[in-house]
């Protein structure tokens, strides 16, 4: 064989797939709910948009869906039918957000049913939560405590009881006074003197913890220590522990990884597992217990 | 059905070699001996020795050792080739049932003076163009273009069927498979981390090498534990014959080496040290932000040798290196971080007789890998560690021309460690104790000249899960004429590790095993090849494969937490498959020379909770892969190197559509989300020169010395490393670009050897 035939076959071959081959797959917006519900809390608002393309500032009144009908059922124990069902409503003053129209306060431990049908379409979408066993916090081991001294704030907690596995927990620690001068000095220089950014830092979240890293007490309380990590602000402060349910655990953990620090290599973006029939976004549940602390600098 | 059709083949040569065997043993000479540099004593590994005008002729092997039997009384030409190294040829006469020894001296090209032929044989090379196989030539490592530092993974990312992950990763993606499905061994020990500036460089010191194998796929049965490929490095045993040493200096590291003999053997030395602190203390001072306490890297090599005898030889060889970074970044953030390898291993060779040969050798391999991150009071620290203690043997009898059999075990105790601690809680606590074993045993049959069946078995067993798995082999090729090799083979592998890394950063890297509910790895590998010399001069060699990758098992991409979780719920299972074509077309001689490489290449894999457990490609794939190297000897003093690479740009997610949360009852911040279909764009195609140049000459009259002036990325290609979509405050998306090596970058080095 001639290796000049070589070469030029080597060079046709690279010259046609080494072009760029950019395919940026289809534009469906798919139907977007998002409603949390809250252990011993009143029934919150759904929210219903369309996502909405990358290539435009998003909009959610744009992109707001206000012909839904929309109903939140309370399930029987074992799950197979409705008990009671909620009615939502919106008004033409707020696209996009229907408000139950009877109050409703979430029974901790009892599986919730999201539907949501679009008239004149073949849309359905529907979720179902299980929420979390409600907890409560019954000692901290101080109301006041100096940033980065040895001893640190802990909570006695009761056990959040979440059927089939353990609990995850997201602690949230939120400044009651959120000013640039009360920042920590890590947050300070994360920031530097953009006042925009300390909204983003007003309650700051942990990531997902396994109830596994905590020891169960002898009286079967679980003892929470807060990192000083978790502290963005000096001043008052609201510490608040969130149990949360299959639907937050899973659209929090992959949508952390959206942004990086995953395993994956950089550039692959996976979609959300959102646990949404029909559509997408979140229809979650936590149960969530508060205490309030004083950081001195 | 290649499973059991392969089990039965092995079993039948057996049967056939057993009774064949002692009828060729008894009266037929043999010849046998080790091959060696003339000027150093070294020995030459894969050197091909034939009898020439006879069908006789047989490789060194990983000792450099070569064994003809079956002769016929006579007088031959014996003659021996490898590349950068003139021929050998001598006349020999065996007398009926002679057991002749002789060991061959070969010189190298450079010592020889102007006009002397040096023309390697190609009809005589042996194992380095067998199925899959590629060997590397240290001395290309070291002239090569490279970004800073020559480095050996990045010669072998060259070679078709292997791919660069980016500009920034030393880790080899071979036929598809990730950086875990190659198995590396230095001296005979694994080395599980093979990286130094997190994946920068690779660990390996060319001054301390003397060769590098690398087995694509298919590879044979003497090799396990991995589904994909294998790397098998020796360290030089020293200079037999006189003390020889080295110094070179670099820009971001420099290198020494030192070699000699004794009255009993050889010993050599070589260190490697990053040298970037006056670097460091320079922008420290000019009060540049993110500037390390500490950054640097080390890495030691040595090697002892004790010539027993005649017949028997020992060896330790040890290796060590750790990166170091400690890194403050912003007001009361730090990173500390340390990582490294440390390999032992002690050997001991053989020889019972002019037909067996044998090699024992103990290995001790540590991993580790200690990060703490200290951010605003609370610290994070964990403690990876991996150790590898393992004996192993082989046996080479060859009772004939026509029969070649291999048997050998490999046994041992690996042990991970994972501790993770936050804030001062222990949190994942993982340790792991395994004791691990195989057996194999392999034939080579060659019937006739123009046929050769390599076939094996491997028997692996990993107590933790008690796996017990059975790895046939097997290989045919055939010569219709004396330049084409027509070759195929089949393999069934098993891995009972895997490697948990990132593409960004290797300084985090871990190992995890199998056990109960983590089934091992398996894959199939079906391979043909085509292997042709065009001229006297030029050579083109084309392979496809296909390879499936079945029970593939890696930590959970989405895992935030593993504290209190069952073992088996801290992976995700997945499989896979590649297929492809490799074509290289050579010129190893002359003033112009070097090679180019095409590659078209496939692979996908499938994961749940990713591309909803469809097949995705993963972003180290590339369809079409181009490499030239090309090596001009300007005069007997200046030389030029140039590199130049094209390929497909690799997969990415572009997203599509967006939503926001804007109610969460946890974050203040606005949950933003993409919607993407995964990884089915394609970064712009990926291309980049590098050229050198190098000089030798005299330093002081007493030693040699070669000065290289290399630019990186001549045009100044911004190749594209992955794009980053960032969410604005106006509720915008943009697509960041972060870029592969922008700008051209040069590199110089100066070395000398006395």
């Amino acid at each position: 064989m001639d290796y000049k035939l070589v070469l030029a076959i080597l060079v046709l071959c690279v010259g046609l797939g080494g072009c760029d081959s950019t395919d940026s797959g289809g534009d469906d917006r798919e139907i977007v709910v998002e409603s949390y519900l809250i252990a011993n809390e009143p029934l919150n608002q759904v929210r219903l948009s369309r996502s909405s393309s990358v290539n435009q500032a998003y909009d959610f009144t744009a992109s707001a869906i206000s012909n839904a009908n929309v109903t939140v059922s309370l399930l029987t124990e074992d799950g197979s039918s409705a008990e009671r069902v909620f009615d939502f409503v919106t008004n033409s003053e707020e696209p996009g957000i229907y408000k139950p129209a009877i109050p409703h306060r979430v029974v901790p431990g009892r599986q919730y049913r999201l539907d949501v049908d679009l008239p004149g379409t073949l849309d359905e979408v529907t979720s179902t939560t299980l929420v979390p066993g409600a907890f409560e916090l019954l000692q901290a081991n101080a109301t006041i405590i100096e940033y980065q001294s040895d001893e640190q704030l802990e909570l006695e907690l009761t056990r959040s009881i979440t059927p089939g596995r353990q609990s995850v927990f997201v602690f949230a620690t939120e400044s009651l006074q959120p000013t640039i001068d009360l920042l920590t000095p890590f947050y300070r220089d994360l920031i530097g003197d953009d006042e925009d950014d300390l909204e983003d830092l007003r309650i700051t979240e942990s990531p997902i913890i396994n109830e596994g890293n905590y020891e169960v007490n002898e009286n079967g309380t679980i003892t929470v220590k807060l990192p000083w990590l978790a502290v963005a602000f000096f001043g008052p402060n609201r510490l608040t522990a969130n149990a949360l349910d299959d639907n937050m655990f899973d659209f929090i953990r992959s949508q952390t990884v959206q942004q990086g620090g995953s395993t994956l290599a950089p550039g692959e973006i996976p979609n959300v597992i959102d646990r949404v029939e029909g559509g997408t976004g979140i229809f979650g549940s936590l149960a969530r217990s508060s205490y309030e602390v004083l950081i001195t600098r | 059905m290649p499973y059991r059709f392969c089990v039965k083949l092995l079993l039948s040569l057996l049967i056939g070699f057993i009774y064949t065997a002692p009828a060729f043993s008894q009266n037929s000479a043999s010849l046998n001996g080790f091959v060696k540099d003339a000027t150093s004593g070294e020995t030459l590994l894969f050197a091909n020795v034939i009898l020439i005008n006879t069908a006789f002729g047989t490789a060194t092997n990983n000792s450099g050792y070569y064994t003809l039997t079956g002769l016929p009384e006579g007088t031959y030409e014996i003659v021996c080739t490898y590349i950068g190294y003139t021929t050998f040829r001598q006349e020999i006469t065996l007398a009926d049932g002679e057991a002749q020894r002789l060991d061959i001296n070969l010189t190298p090209e450079g010592v020889l003076l102007e006009g002397v032929e040096v023309t390697a044989e190609k009809e005589l090379e042996e194992e380095t163009r067998s199925i899959g196989v590629s060997q590397l030539a240290i001395e290309s490592v070291q002239r090569l273009p490279t970004i800073l530092e020559p480095d050996v993974f990045r010669s072998l990312q060259l070679i078709p069927g292997v791919k660069a992950a980016s500009d920034y990763s030393s880790g080899l993606y071979i036929r598809g498979g990730s950086p875990d499905q190659t198995l590396i061994l230095l001296d005979r020990t694994t080395v599980y981390n093979p990286s130094h500036f997190f994946g920068f460089f690779s660990t390996f010191n060319p001054d301390a090498i003397k060769d590098v194998r690398l087995y694509k796929g298919g590879y044979p049965s003497e090799y396990g534990g991995r589904l994909g490929s294998v790397v098998d490095i020796y360290n030089k045993d020293g200079n037999r014959l006189e003390t020889k040493g080295g110094l070179s200096l670099g820009l971001l590291a420099s290198r020494a080496f030192v070699e000699g003999p004794y009255s009993k053997g050889s010993w050599m030395f070589a260190v490697r040290r990053s040298t970037l602190e006056p670097l460091l203390a320079v922008l420290r001072n000019q009060d540049v932000d993110g500037i390390p306490n500490s950054f640097y890297f080390i890495d030691i090599n040595g090697k002892v040798n004790f010539d027993a005898s005649e017949n028997d030889r020992f060896s330790v060889a040890f290796y060590g290196g750790t990166d170091q970074l400690d890194l403050p970044f912003v007001d009361d953030a730090r990173i500390d971080l340390a990582y490294g390898n440390r390999t032992l291993s002690t050997n001991w060779t053989h020889i019972f007789s002019q037909r067996l040969f044998s090699n024992f050798t103990l290995t001790y391999s540590r991993y580790f890998n200690e990060p703490i991150f200290q951010v605003a009071g609370t610290e994070f620290n964990r403690t990876n560690n991996v150790w590898d203690l393992s004996a192993k043997g082989d046996f080479e009898f060859i009772p004939n021309d026509i029969h070649s059999l291999k048997i050998g075990f490999w046994g041992g105790l690996f042990t991970f460690r994972l501790r993770d601690e936050f804030d001062g809680q222990e949190g994942l606590v993982e340790r792991i104790q395994s004791s691990y074993g195989s057996l194999y045993v392999q034939e080579i049959y060659r019937p006739r000249r123009d046929w050769q069946f390599q076939v094996g078995v491997r028997l692996n067993y990993f107590n933790q899960g008690e796996y017990l798995r059975v790895e046939p082999r097997i290989s045919v090729e055939h010569r219709p004429n004396p330049t084409t090799r027509l070759q195929l083979g089949y393999g069934r592998y098993n891995q009972f590790l895997t490697l948990i890394t990132s593409e960004l950063f290797t300084g985090f890297d871990l190992w995890l095993t199998t056990d109960d509910g983590v089934r091992p790895s398996f894959g199939d590998q079906f391979v043909a090849g085509i292997k042709t010399d065009l001229t006297t001069e030029y050579a083109l060699d084309f392979e496809v494969y296909f390879r499936t990758m079945e029970d593939l098992f890696q930590l959970d991409p989405f895992l935030p937490d593993a504290a209190g979780l069952d073992y088996s719920q801290l992976f995700t299972f997945g499989e896979g498959f590649a297929y492809g074509a490799e074509m290289q077309f050579r010129k190893d001689e002359g003033r112009l020379n070097g090679f180019i490489g095409y590659t078209y290449g496939q692979t996908e894999r499938r994961f749940p909770n990713i591309n909803d457990f469809e097949y995705f490609t993963p972003k180290y794939d590339r369809r079409h892969d181009l490499n030239i190297v090309a090596n001009y000897d300007l005069s007997s003093r200046w030389r030029l190197t140039s590199v130049f690479s094209l390929a497909t740009g690799q997969a990415y997610t572009e997203p599509v559509t967006q939503y926001k949360l804007l109610d969460d009852p946890i974050s203040s911040e606005v949950r933003s989300t993409l919607i993407s279909p995964f990884n089915e764009a394609r970064l712009p195609a990926y291309h980049r020169l590098d050229v050198g140049f190098s000089r030798l000459g005299k330093f002081f009259k007493f030693a040699e010395s070669e000065l290289q002036i290399q630019l990186i990325n001549v045009y100044g290609r911004e190749n594209v490393w992955f794009y980053f979509f960032e969410f604005e405050d106006d509720n915008t998306v943009t697509r960041n670009t972060i870029p592969q090596i922008p700008v051209p970058i040069p590199n110089l080095s100066f070395t000398i050897r006395f």
